[in-house]
C-alpha cells in the first residue's frame, strides 16, 4: 500500500484532486492511500512514522515549499503540473506520483 | 459633453459583464473600428481588461458602488438650498411639461450639477420618461460664431449656408421629450435669443435654411452668472422660474465640511487609497475664499491630492495619501487667518482630539456626471512624469498645469508614455547615480552627442558591476581592444578620463580592458545612424482625429531622432475629399522627392483607398497600411531611414503585424524546456543579475535561463541560432536592444522594476488558459456559477493586487492560488464548511496591510457572486501570497 499526500494551501482545490485521484487509483485496481493537508498540517502529518508517507505532492501555490522537503525529507517531493492542477486531472497526477516512487 | 469613449466605459461599469467591440458597437450605433480603439486605449488605461478568446471580449475591471446625484443627496438639501430645491421641483412638476427655468449663480456654484439633479427629479418623479433625453449644451462654446451656434442648437438644413455639406439634428430636436440645459445662456447673441423664445412661446422653430416648422417637447434649463438688468429684463418675461444658488461664502461650515468630505471620498474611491486631512489643512479648506465657489474649492481640492499623491509615489515610507498644511497652496494657507474671527463657529465642527480626519475607498459615492474633477488624468500624468523625470528634477513637476482641464493635452502625453520606457533606478545608488550623470554630461559636451536617461542607467548598470568585479579581484578579457582603441579613439580617450574619475571615486583601479568596454557606451551605436540615401521612401501617417496623427508621429520622431515622416491629421468634421486633396497637393509640391514612394499609414476607412488614388493619379507607387499603431509607425519610419525599398518595408510591417498575432499562441515544443537568453557586453556582471532573477521568477521545470555575451553581435545571433535548433526561445533579456527572428526582446532595465517584471511574467504566459480551466471544471463548480468568469475575477484581483503592492508572485503559484480562490467562492456558495485558520487574530495583526489589501482586492468576488469571505479565507490567501512572494534583492548595491 502506497500512501501519497498532497499539500495545498487550505484544501479548497486539492480535496476534489484527491478525489479524482482515488476514483483513478480505483479503476487500476491500484491500492493507495491518497490524502490532502494544507500547508500548516504537513510537517505534523509526516511526522507520524505509524503511517509513513511514500511520496508528496505539492500544490502549484506552495512551490515554495518543494526545496525546504526535499531538504529535511527522503522521500521523492514534486510540485503538480500547474497543466493537471488546472484541469484536476487525477490521473495525470496520480501517474506522476506513481512514477516518483519507481 | 461626455465623448464616445465615456459612453463605451460607462456601459461597460454599469453592467459589468462580458461585450464584444461589435456588441458595444451595436449598442452606441457607432462604427466597430472606433470602438475597438477605445477599448484599446481603455485597456492601456487599465480601466477594462481584454478576455481572450474568440471573439475577444471587454470588461470593466472595476466595480465601483456609484449613485447618481439627485436632490436626496444634494449637500444642502435642508439648509442653504431648500427653497431652491422646492422652486426646481414644482418647476418640474408644473403641468404640462414643466415650466422653464434659469439658474443663476457665481461661477463655480453648482448650476449644471444641479441642473442634473432636476433632471434626476423628473426621472423620479416620471414626468419624464426612462429614456428621456438630458442634453448639456455650453452658448460660449461657439460664441465667436452665431451661425455655427444656431445651426447645433436649432439644426440646419443641407446648404443652408457654404459647409453645410448635410442637414443635421439640432440640440433642441435630440432633447425632444427631454431637458435641454444651455449654460452660459447670457452668451446666446439678441438673433438666438429671439429664436429661443419663439420656441419658448410657441413650441416650434426652424433650422437654419428651412422653411418648414417644426416641433420639440423640451424643457429649457438656462444658466447664467450675468445678473445685469438689461439681460434680466429680456429672460424675466419668457422664462418664468428663477432659481439662484448661493455662493460658497453664504454656505454653512457644516455644508463646506460636508462637500470637502464628499470630494475626498471621491478621490479616495478612484485612487484606491486611503487620504487622510489634517485638522489645519481641513480649517484652512474651510475658511478660506474661494472667489470660484465650489468649483474652485474642488479644484484646489484636487491639487493637493495631486501633491500628496506624489508624495506618495516618491516616498518609500508613506503607506496613505497624507494631506498637510505644508501641501497647501498660498491662498489656502490664508484660510487659517481666518480662524480667530470664526474661532467659535469652527469648533463644534472639529474634535480637538481629532487630528486628521481619514477617508477609506470603498464607500458608496455620489456621482455628478458632468464632473470636470472626475477626471483622474492627473494622477496619470503625476506617475508618469515621475517614470520620466530624474528625482532630483522633483519640483520640475508643474501640478497647477497638470491639472488643466485639457484633456487632448493628457491624451497626447498618454501616446507618448506608450512608446516610452521607463526607468527606475532604485537599484543604484545615489552616488553612482550622480557619477554617471557627470560622466555623461562631460561626455556629452566633448563629444557633442546626447545620451538619454535610458543610456545613462544602461552604463550605470555596467559600471556597477564593473565595480563589482574589481573589487572582488575579478577581471575579465576585452576580445578586440585594439580594434575599439583604433575605431572609437575619441570616446576611447574619454573613457579613460572616466576611469580616473571613478577610480577616485571607488578607490579602485581600473584595467584597460574595463576601459575598452566603458568607449563602447560612450560609442551611442546604439541609437540608429542615419544614413540618408537619395531616394528613401516617404511615410505618411494619416489618422481620424485633430491631432493623432501629429502626435504619434512626433513620438516617433523623437525617439528615433528623426524629422523624417509627414502626418496628416483628420479631424471629423474633414471630409475624406479634402483630406486627399491635401495629400495630393504636399505631394505635387515635390513630386521628385516621392520617386521612391510612399508608404501610407492609416488608422481606417476612407484612407485606405488613397493609395490607389495617388497612384493612379500621380504616378507615385504607394503601398497602405491600416489599423496602424505608435509600433507601426516606428518600424516603417525606422526602415525608411535605412533606405528600405517600399516593398520591403510593406513586407516587413505587414508580416510584424503577423507576428504579433502569432506571439499570443506560442507553440509549445513537446518535453523541451523554453529558453530565455539573458545577456549583456560581458556575458559576467549584468546578466548574472538577470539570471538571478528570472530564474527565480520563473518556473525552471519549464524554462531554462541561458547567459550569454552580447558584446559581438555576429557571435551573439549565432549562438541564437544554435539554441533555437533544439529550444524555443521566448525571450531575449538584454542590455543592448537585438531585434532578432521575432524573439521578444526585453531591456535589461525592465527587470529591475517590479511592475515591469509583471508584464515580463504576462509574456512569458501560464501553462494553461483560463479557458481551458474553465471548461474542464465546469462540471465541478455550483450551477449557477459561471467557472470562466470566477477564475478571471479572482486571477484580476489578483494581479492587481501584486501590481499595487509590488509583490512578484511566479506565474503557476499565482495561477493554482486563482483557482484556490474560485473553489473558496464555489464552496461559500455550496455552504460547505472550510478549515479554520491556526491564531488567526495573531496573523492578521502581523499581515495587517496585506490582510487589508486582500480584503478590497477580493471584494469584486464577493459582490459578485454575493458570498462572504471571513477572516479565515483571507488568512489563508494572505499567508499563501506571504509565502509565496518572491524577494527579487532589486534593492541591492
Amino acid at each position: 500500500m502506497k500512501r501519497i499526500m498532497l499539500v495545498c494551501a487550505a484544501g479548497m482545490s486539492t480535496s476534489l484532486l484527491v478525489t479524482k485521484m482515488q476514483a483513478a487509483a480505483k479503476e487500476k485496481d491500484l491500492e493507495a492511500e491518497i490524502f490532502a493537508v494544507s500547508a500548516t498540517e504537513a510537517d505534523e502529518r509526516l511526522a507520524d512514522t505509524n503511517a509513513p508517507v511514500d511520496v508528496l505532492l505539492l500544490g502549484p501555490q506552495v512551490r515554495y515549499m518543494q526545496n525546504e522537503f526535499e531538504n529535511k525529507l527522503t522521500i521523492p517531493v514534486a510540485v503538480i503540473d500547474m497543466r493537471d492542477y488546472g484541469t484536476m486531472n487525477g490521473e495525470a497526477v496520480l501517474k506522476t506520483a506513481l512514477g516518483l516512487m519507481e | 459633453m461626455r465623448s464616445r469613449k465615456e459612453e463605451v466605459l460607462e456601459i461597460l461599469i454599469k453592467n459589468h459583464n462580458k461585450f464584444t467591440a461589435k456588441e458595444l458597437a451595436d449598442e452606441l450605433q457607432i462604427d466597430r473600428t472606433n470602438v475597438s480603439r477605445y477599448l484599446n486605449e481603455l485597456t492601456k488605461e487599465g480601466v477594462v481588461q481584454k478576455i481572450d478568446g474568440r471573439p475577444v471580449k471587454f470588461q470593466s475591471t472595476t466595480v465601483v458602488v456609484k449613485k447618481h446625484i439627485d436632490f436626496d443627496n444634494l449637500i444642502g438639501r435642508k439648509d442653504s438650498l431648500k427653497s431652491q430645491i422646492q422652486k426646481a421641483k414644482a418647476a418640474i412638476l408644473y403641468p404640462p411639461r414643466g415650466l422653464h427655468t434659469l439658474i443663476f449663480g457665481e461661477t463655480g456654484t453648482g448650476k449644471t450639477m444641479f441642473a442634473e439633479c432636476m433632471y434626476r427629479f423628473a426621472l423620479t418623479a416620471q414626468v419624464l420618461t426612462k429614456d428621456a433625453p438630458f442634453i448639456t449644451f455650453n452658448c460660449a462654446d461657439y460664441a465667436q460664431n452665431p451661425q455655427l451656434l444656431y445651426g447645433h442648437i436649432f439644426g440646419v438644413k443641407r446648404g443652408a449656408f457654404t459647409g453645410a455639406e448635410e442637414t443635421r439634428k439640432g440640440l433642441l430636436e435630440q432633447a425632444d421629450g427631454g431637458i435641454l440645459f444651455l449654460d452660459e445662456i447670457h452668451r446666446l447673441p439678441p438673433e438666438g435669443q429671439e429664436m429661443l423664445f419663439t420656441f419658448i412661446d410657441k413650441g416650434t422653430f426652424r433650422s437654419l435654411g428651412d422653411e418648414k416648422e417644426k416641433q420639440a417637447s423640451v424643457q429649457i434649463i438656462g444658466a447664467t452668472t450675468e445678473t445685469s438688468s438689461l439681460f434680466l429684463k429680456t429672460f424675466n418675461r419668457r422664462i418664468p422660474m428663477q432659481i439662484e444658488l448661493p455662493a460658497l461664502a453664504e454656505r454653512s461650515l457644516d455644508e463646506r465640511l460636508a462637500i470637502i468630505k464628499e470630494f475626498l471620498q471621491q478621490e479616495a474611491n478612484r485612487l484606491v487609497q486611503e487620504i487622510t486631512i489634517d485638522r489645519r489643512s481641513l480649517l484652512a479648506f474651510l475658511l478660506y475664499r474661494a472667489e470660484g465657489n465650489i468649483g474652485q474649492l474642488k479644484r484646489d481640492l484636487k491639487l493637493v491630492c495631486a501633491k500628496a499623491f506624489l508624495h506618495y509615489q516618491t516616498s518609500d515610507t508613506s503607506e496613505k495619501l497624507a494631506i498637510t498644511e505644508d501641501d497647501l497652496p498660498l491662498i489656502v494657507q490664508k484660510g487659517l487667518l481666518r480662524l480667530a474671527e470664526v474661532r467659535e463657529k469652527v469648533l463644534p465642527l472639529l474634535d480637538n482630539k481629532q487630528l486628521a480626519l481619514t477617508l477609506r475607498p470603498g464607500k458608496q459615492e455620489v456621482v455628478w456626471e458632468q464632473d470636470p474633477n472626475q477626471n483622474m488624468e492627473v494622477y496619470d500624468s503625476i506617475t508618469y512624469k515621475l517614470e520620466k523625470l530624474s528625482r532630483e528634477n522633483l519640483s520640475e513637476i508643474d501640478l497647477g498645469e497638470l491639472i488643466a482641464k485639457d484633456v487632448e493635452r493628457y491624451f497626447e502625453t498618454y501616446i507618448e508614455e506608450l512608446a516610452h520606457t521607463n526607468v527606475y533606478r532604485e537599484i543604484i545608488s545615489d552616488d553612482l547615480w550622480n557619477l554617471v550623470n557627470e560622466l555623461y554630461d562631460l561626455a556629452a559636451k566633448k563629444l557633442k552627442r546626447k545620451y538619454d536617461e535610458k543610456e545613462r542607467f544602461t552604463f550605470a548598470l555596467h559600471l556597477n558591476s564593473t565595480i563589482e568585479r574589481i573589487l572582488n579581484g575579478r577581471f575579465i578579457s576585452h576580445p578586440n581592444l585594439n580594434d575599439v582603441r583604433r575605431n572609437y579613439s575619441k570616446e576611447f580617450q574619454l573613457a579613460i578620463e572616466f576611469s580616473a574619475r571613478i577610480e577616485e571615486a571607488y578607490d579602485i583601479t581600473m584595467p584597460l580592458d574595463e576601459i575598452g568596454f566603458i568607449t563602447l557606451f560612450l560609442t551611442n551605436d546604439n541609437t540608429i545612424n542615419a544614413t540618408p540615401t537619395a531616394d528613401q521612401v516617404e511615410v505618411f501617417v494619416v489618422m481620424h482625429g485633430r491631432s493623432t496623427a501629429s502626435s504619434m508621429l512626433e513620438t516617433v520622431q523623437e525617439l528615433l531622432g528623426t524629422t523624417k515622416g509627414k502626418a496628416f491629421n483628420m479631424p471629423l468634421t474633414l471630409k475624406s475629399e479634402a483630406m486627399y486633396r491635401q495629400i495630393k497637393k504636399y505631394i505635387q509640391a515635390d513630386q521628385a522627392r516621392f520617386s521612391a514612394g510612399v508608404i501610407l499609414l492609416t488608422d481606417m476607412g476612407s484612407p485606405n483607398d488613397f493609395g490607389k488614388l495617388v497612384e493612379h493619379e500621380l504616378g507615385v507607387r504607394t503601398k497602405v497600411i491600416s489599423m496602424t499603431s505608435t509600433m507601426i509607425v516606428l518600424e516603417s519610419l525606422r526602415l525608411a531611414i535605412l533606405g528600405r525599398s517600399l516593398a520591403e518595408i510593406y513586407n516587413s510591417v505587414t508580416a510584424m503585424l503577423k507576428n504579433v498575432g502569432q506571439l499570443e499562441a506560442p507553440q509549445l515544443k513537446a518535453n523541451k524546456k523554453k529558453a530565455i537568453i539573458v545577456a549583456c557586453f560581458t556575458g559576467e556582471g549584468v546578466s548574472k543579475r538577470l539570471n538571478e532573477i528570472v530564474s527565480q521568477v520563473v518556473d525552471l521545470n519549464e524554462f531554462e535561463v541561458i547567459q550569454l555575451q552580447s558584446l559581438e553581435r555576429e557571435g551573439f545571433k549565432q549562438r541564437i541560432d544554435q539554441i533555437m535548433l533544439h529550444q524555443e526561445i521566448v525571450a531575449i533579456v538584454g542590455t543592448l536592444k537585438l531585434d532578432y527572428q521575432n524573439i521578444p526582446f526585453i531591456p535589461a532595465t525592465d527587470l529591475f522594476e517590479q511592475g515591469k517584471i509583471l508584464e515580463f511574467q504576462k509574456l512569458l504566459g501560464t501553462k494553461i488558459s483560463l479557458q481551458e480551466m474553465a471548461t474542464s471544471l465546469t462540471q465541478e463548480f455550483s450551477k449557477n456559477i459561471d467557472p470562466k468568469l470566477l477564475l478571471e475575477l479572482s486571477t484580476k484581483a489578483l494581479q492587481a493586487l501584486c501590481r499595487d503592492e509590488g509583490i512578484v508572485i511566479e506565474n503557476n503559484a499565482l495561477q493554482a492560488l486563482s483557482l484556490h480562490i474560485a473553489f473558496l467562492v464555489d464552496k461559500l456558495k455550496k455552504n460547505e464548511p472550510r478549515p479554520l485558520f491556526k491564531d488567526v487574530t495573531f496573523y492578521r495583526q502581523k499581515q495587517r496591510r496585506l490582510f487589508e489589501q486582500v480584503t478590497s482586492h477580493l471584494k469584486v468576488l464577493e459582490e459578485t457572486f454575493a458570498v462572504y469571505f471571513d477572516e479565515n479565507d483571507i488568512a489563508y490567501i494572505v499567508k499563501t501570497i506571504a509565502d509565496d512572494r518572491l524577494d527579487l534583492k532589486l534593492h541591492s548595491v
